[in-house]
């Protein structure tokens, strides 16, 4: 194998499932003896010292892994190079979820899924965080397709915020969901919001609902603050934002459920970091989300706010199956250990010779 | 209930068992009027009502109100930050206006006019809808009903027969499953199946039965399964309900869903006995039709089946004529009195 594999991606930001991948892959690939440096499109400046602009690139006989995302400059000069081409595909969300509430976002993504189809075309390899992901890259013509995780590791988390914690649980009544994730419509907050609304009516009225995650659209932010008005959950919703490593680690600590129904995931990470902290899982299969959870959680053929709800319900209801999922969620995650993920990697990047 | 479900090797439940457990939670709980199908459709149109007009794909005008929105442009940038940067935006602001303005409203103009144009289409679009009776929406208004007056008993054994033919990977699927009725006898006769019917009571009768009937669409349902996963799929009274476009799509989910060497069973009205019995208007009127045995067998073989001859239901005669041993009696008979339905079985290749 070339004894240099160099990263590119559209953006290098903290505290970002891609920006943590990439880094835990520079990690992987030096720990092995490989040259591996990143180039971004732009880099966040708590970063800074991690990467480099794209077009400091002078060429050379490298390997040359591109993290393909949103659509970009980089994008259309990746697919101008002649160096052995990588792809690394997490998943682009289809344009349509985003048209309606942030349409240059919307625009972007449009011409990123261009720009991942001229590329799969030419790559030598296609690395993709799923199943789901490997299929789009199959249908997108991708000469070879494998199957490499996105690298999870709970030791990068840091400790709980243990004050936050507190605060949680001192004020808890009923059962307590949570979500973790952009606020997008691809998402579907909304939907979550009808679910919780149902089962705070019909099982638990002293249910809350937090939601965490930071902000992709402003006019669904205040869209989904119109919605939990309307449905007279506004009291028990809380719109948490972004949070930082240890309130995140509170919020999973102090969480009796996640739910998710999420219409379009290439992966959906937080539902790892569910199981690892020992929440039970209930998500609609829609996606990516089967293959990310096996299973280990209650996976839904559809969403219906009272089959949802119903659903959780019997996970707050049923002791045995309670301890049931946290155990199986927990052995799920080990599917994903960083060691296991980087030895996948290494296989695939020989196979290039 | 939770001592119902069996554990597997790894202590959770079955999925399946599990699931259908909470579905039958769901119409229990509908039943006793907890969930109440007024707040179910409250929350079906929840947020629409708190949406921006055409975010949530309300219908080609609303979009293009949302389009007009985005299309005026705001030349009063906002001029926050601290004492020097407000004093350097605002003169920045003041400096540039002209220019901004003579720029923008080119934008503008480009913009509404592009929108006129896209509103001309529209109106246009409206026009050719009205002469497709399919898609125009106070059709689709008028609520088709949601099963037919076909009885399938005669077709069960029919059915099970033909099912028990394939290889035995799968589950086999009985869309609009009504009150269960084929649906129990495929699953006394040892073979995995469950229902989907769109109906918030179909499920009663499933659950008297103990037999698995999930509340979906049957195109809803078949739109979220892998691909050939299913041993066969039983099709009855959606067939002779659903708009031609529907009925294409439907051959195609359904020749994704059944594996190699499944099946698909069409039991289908003949025209002239779906329209006996809807009456002049409301067959007129109806959005979807039967299609015929021929189209059906046609249509499958394209999509990856090979069909078999269509099988004519039974025949209800008079006595007199069924009495009868006259050639002549019994041809006119042939003719006077068609099977009232038709089965289709195609084999996935």
């Amino acid at each position: 194998m070339k004894r240099a594999v160099h990263q590119f991606l559209p953006s290098l930001a903290p505290r970002d499932a891609i920006g943590s991948h990439t880094l835990s892959i520079q990690r992987a690939l030096r720990n092995a003896g490989i040259e591996s440096d990143i180039y971004a499109g732009e880099t966040h400046r708590e970063l800074r010292t991690h990467a480099r602009s794209y077009k400091e690139w002078r060429g050379g006989d490298a390997i040359l892994m591109y993290h393909a995302a949103i659509g970009c400059a980089l994008g259309d000069w990746m697919a101008t190079r002649t160096e052995t081409l990588v792809l690394d595909y997490h998943n682009i969300t289809p344009p349509e979820y985003f048209e309606s509430w942030a349409p240059e976002t919307g625009l972007l993504l449009s011409q990123g899924r261009s720009q991942l189809g001229r590329l799969a075309s030419t790559a030598a390899l296609g690395l993709a965080d799923s199943a789901y992901n490997a299929a789009e890259l199959d249908a997108l013509g991708c000469a070879r397709t494998a199957v490499v995780p996105i690298f999870i590791d709970p030791a990068q988390w840091g400790a709980v915020d243990e004050t936050e914690l507190r605060s949680l649980q001192a004020s808890k009544r009923g059962a307590d969901w949570l979500f973790v994730g952009r606020v997008a419509a691809n998402k579907a907050h909304h939907d979550l919001l009808c679910c919780f609304a149902m089962y705070q009516r019909v099982f638990d009225r002293d249910a809350r609902l937090w939601i965490v995650g930071g902000i992709s659209s402003g006019e669904y932010w205040h869209a989904l603050h119109r919605l939990a008005e309307h449905l007279g959950v506004e009291n028990n919703v809380v719109f948490v934002g972004a949070v930082s490593d240890g309130e995140l680690g509170a919020y999973y600590s102090a969480a009796d459920v996640f739910v998710c129904v999420s219409d379009h995931e290439g992966f959906c990470v937080p539902l790892i970091e569910a199981m690892w902290w020992g929440v039970p899982v209930v998500a609609f299969g829609s996606s990516a989300i089967p293959g990310t959870v096996g299973d280990s959680a209650i996976v839904l053929p559809h969403k219906q706010p009272a089959v949802v709800a119903a659903a959780v319900n019997r996970v707050m209801a049923d002791d045995a199956l309670r301890t049931n999922l946290i155990s199986a969620g927990r052995a799920r995650v080990s599917d994903f250990d960083p060691l296991r993920t980087a030895a996948t990697l290494l296989y695939e990047l020989e196979t290039l010779g | 209930m939770a001592a119902e479900t069996t554990p597997t090797a790894a202590g959770l439940p079955d999925q399946r068992q599990l699931l259908a457990e909470i579905e039958r939670d769901v119409r229990e709980h509908r039943r006793s009027g907890a969930i109440s199908a007024e707040f179910e459709a409250e929350l079906d149109r929840a947020f629409d009502e708190v949406s921006p007009p055409g975010a949530t794909g309300g219908g080609f005008d609303n979009v293009v109100d949302q389009a007009a929105r985005h299309a005026i442009v705001d030349y009063d940038a906002p001029t926050l930050g601290s004492t020097p940067l407000r004093f350097v935006k605002r003169l920045v602001k003041q400096l540039t206006a002209w220019y901004l303005i003579f720029v923008g409203r080119q934008l503008v103009a480009f913009a509404g006019t592009t929108l006129r144009a896209l509103r001309i289409l529209g109106g246009r679009v409206d026009e050719l809808e009205r002469r497709t009776p399919a898609l125009d929406p106070r059709v689709q208004a008028s609520p088709p009903p949601v099963a037919s007056d076909l009885d399938v008993a005669e077709w069960i054994p029919f059915a099970i027969e033909r099912i028990l033919q394939t290889p035995s990977t799968g589950r086999v699927l009985h869309a609009d499953c009504g009150d269960g009725s084929l649906l129990c006898a495929v699953t006394a006769a040892g073979i995995d199946g469950y229902g989907t019917d769109a109906r918030l009571d179909a499920g009663a009768k499933a659950d008297e039965y103990a037999v698995e009937v999930r509340s979906a669409e049957v195109l809803d349902h078949l739109r979220t399964l892998p691909k050939a996963t299913l041993r066969g799929i039983v099709l009855t009274h959606c067939v002779d309900r659903m708009a031609l476009g529907d009925q294409l799509e439907l051959v195609g989910r359904a020749a994704d869903a059944v594996c190699s060497g499944g099946i698909v069973v069409i039991v289908t009205q003949s025209l002239h006995s779906w329209a006996a019995g809807r009456g002049e208007i409301g067959a007129d009127l109806a959005v979807g039709r039967p299609l015929s045995a021929p189209t059906w067998i046609h249509l499958l073989n394209r999509a990856g089946f090979v069909a078999e001859p269509a099988v004519p239901g039974k025949v209800e005669l008079p006595d007199a004529v069924a009495q009868s041993s006259d050639p002549a009696v019994v041809a006119i008979a042939r003719e006077l009195f068609p099977p009232c339905t038709v089965g289709i079985v195609a084999r996935r290749e």
